[in-house]
């Protein structure tokens, strides 16, 4: 199979074992007398049995797909393997970040980071950017709507 | 008689200052997320979803609508002058429009883009008003049967409208549908798929979904596959206007336009795309030199940008009179009235006419702004385009952590939206459409209700979806929709 072809499986098989996963978590779901004839389960196990069959036929065309049918890869990008390395750095950051040090802080490192991923090699200015953009979006947030997104260490100020 | 009463009212309400604030500032965000590639509507709504807290149901759906409609105007302006589609539904105005900026007419493409927008908006919103009250007459006599009915109906002809593969826009929505099982059920409060996490008692909120796919996922995705931009932008260049010869080629594409657009928005089909491919293909055949297209006939961005306008208008008919999304748009707006406690149907008209009629008067209002907005300030839009990437994603990321974080202060969502952002990229990268994942989160768990209501009331007998006449019809098309393009794709 060709790399796309690969990839198509791999999500119907996924998704095949979601539906899986779905119609036995489904029989976990307590049921009372009261509703036996149609109660919490029936829906579940309708749209485990239509994610199931859904995913059989993509992984039939997957399997049997023909190069002509499989449309062109998009073009690779050389620095991809950069570019997500610091996407996760970002993310992980701001998800570790943002109870302890709060909102702004957090967001001036994912904005960092991943400005860097998208190709610019001036980390200070891009944190100075997120720091003014995040520090504008809580205080708007918190005087106008009366919204806080976490202040962490500034809750202090 | 009775509407124009209720319209007038509504205007009388939509006119006062503070309402006023509300349209300018949403057809502003609106045209401003229109313009920039890969933000659209549905995100920016579920973004601002955290409103709903705050302020008055009627304010901030006159904001939301604003919004819907000012991305289908800045859209357009991306096409023309960058070739690059701000929205879905402006992929098509690229193709003439881009090329008329290349000859120097761009100036001639955003007015006939700006004005057929307005004027096939109007209509479909004078239509709206008309046929809404009619709609709500007949959805009084569906019973839970017939809304299920409907819903599956929904659900089959968005999946195979949204994206090119009708298996992997089934695979999509039942994803969806999956994902809205999730939380405690509401008729005998069991909790269900909730792995123990209190967090997920409440079930995925669909701020994390949309936000996950389509600003993280599509973060993801140019990251690794965008390789950075390197479109310029063209100058808007002269003075900005149509000559008299453009006018004379553009109306009646503006009337077409708005004729193809608004049927298709008001079935419970969806979609503004398929319209606009359709109306360029009517534009083409009807065109007196069809040699121009492809070379920038104005015809080519006249139609298609009065079919998406038009089609907009068109998806609020099922959406208010039934409270049947079709499109992701639509379907977090469904959302935001289910957070004010408010249900959209045939209900709403008669509980909440204020706030329905305020809201087609607020249409009317923002899309002249819009108008105003898009002619003559074209060039602050176009200053928008220049932002550079690294700085655009960094900020759509903090913005996704807002939509995501802001309202809980909960790690687990954060860390759920970046596994949804995850999926969102598979899904992009293997051209699994993303709206009918949100229409069945939305949509699913109503589906269920009025499924188990029906048959609580047939006590358990399923045959009630057949032998009532509406419902089997209903379900009977939902059935040829699934089966009629299989057909033909095996010829």
């Amino acid at each position: 199979m060709r790399p796309a072809a690969v990839g198509e499986f791999t999500i119907a098989l996924g998704l095949i074992l979601t539906a899986g996963a779905i119609a036995l978590e489904t029989t976990t779901i307590p049921v009372a007398a009261v509703y036996a004839k149609i109660g919490p389960r029936a829906f579940p196990y309708a749209a485990a049995l239509g994610l199931g069959l859904i995913g059989l036929v993509l992984a039939l065309k997957a399997w049997r797909a023909a190069p002509a049918v499989v449309e062109p890869e998009p073009a690779p990008n050389p620095l991809a393997g950069r570019a997500l390395g610091w996407l996760g750095v970002g993310l992980a950051a701001n998800a570790v970040l943002i109870l302890p040090l709060g909102f702004v802080l957090a967001s001036t490192a994912l904005f960092a980071a991943v400005a860097r991923a998208f190709g610019s090699v001036r980390p200070l200015r891009d944190a100075a950017v997120g720091f003014a953009l995040a520090l504008a979006l809580h205080q708007g947030f918190l005087r106008l709507l009366g919204l806080d997104l976490g202040s962490g260490v500034f809750a202090r100020l | 008689m009775e509407t124009l009463a209720a319209l007038g009212a509504g205007f009388a309400l939509a006119l006062d200052p503070v309402n006023l604030l509300w349209a300018l500032g949403g057809v502003t965000i609106g045209t401003a997320i229109g313009v920039l590639p890969g933000l659209g509507p549905a995100l920016t709504i579920a973004l601002l979803l955290p409103i709903t807290y705050k302020v008055g149901a009627t304010a901030a759906f006159i904001l939301f609508a604003g919004i819907y409609y000012g991305a289908m105007f800045g859209g357009s302006t991306t096409s023309i002058l960058l070739n690059t589609p701000g929205e879905s539904a402006t992929i098509v105005t690229a193709l003439e429009g881009h090329r008329m900026a290349r000859q120097g007419r761009a100036a001639a493409a955003l007015a006939t883009a700006a004005v057929g927008s307005f004027v096939a908006g109007t209509i479909g919103i004078v239509l709206l008003t008309f046929l809404a009250p009619v709609v709500v007459e007949l959805a009084l006599a569906f019973g839970p049967a017939e809304y299920f009915a409907l819903m599956v109906l929904a659900f089959v002809t968005v999946s195979a409208v949204l994206g090119r593969s009708l298996a992997k826009g089934l695979a999509s929505l039942f994803f969806g549908i999956g994902l809205g099982l999730i939380g405690v059920d509401l008729q005998t409060g069991q909790p269900r798929f909730t792995f123990g996490l209190p967090e997920l008692l409440d079930g995925i909120n669909v701020v994390v979904v949309a936000v996950g796919l389509f600003a993280v996922g599509e973060t993801l995705y140019l990251a690794l596959h965008g390789a950075g931009r390197t479109a310029t932008v063209l100058p808007v260049g002269g003075r900005l206007g149509m000559t008299g010869e453009d006018w004379r080629r553009s109306w009646k594409p503006w009337l077409r336009g708005a004729a193809i657009g608004f049927p298709f928005g008001a079935l419970p089909a969806g979609g503004a795309e398929i319209p606009t491919f359709l109306s360029y293909a009517v534009e083409k055949r009807l065109c007196r030199k069809p040699e121009e297209f492809g070379h920038g006939a104005i015809e080519g961005v006249a139609g298609p940008e009065a079919a998406n306008n038009a089609s907009t208008a068109g998806v609020l008919v099922p959406m208010l009179t039934l409270g049947l999304p079709t499109s992701a748009t639509a379907a977090i707006m469904l959302s935001a009235f289910q957070s004010y406690g408010l249900n959209p149907g045939p209900l709403l008209f008669q509980n909440q006419p204020e706030l329905v009629w305020t809201l087609i008067a607020s249409l009317y209002i923002g899309n002249v702004m819009l108008l105003v907005l898009n002619l003559p300030l074209i060039g602050i839009w176009v200053r928008i385009l220049q932002i550079p990437p690294p700085w655009l994603y960094g900020g759509i990321l903090v913005f996704a952590t807002i939509g995501a974080y802001g309202i809980s202060h909960s790690v687990v969502d954060l860390v759920l939206l970046y596994a949804i952002g995850a999926v969102g990229y598979a899904m992009r990268r293997f051209d699994y459409p993303s709206a009918p994942v949100i229409i069945g989160l939305i949509l699913g768990p109503l589906a269920e209700q009025e499924m188990r209501r029906a048959l609580t009331i047939s006590q358990g007998d399923p045959t009630v979806f057949v032998t009532q006449p509406l419902a089997a019809a209903l379900l009977a098309l939902a059935a040829l929709a699934l089966i009629v393009p299989a057909l033909f794709r095996r010829r």
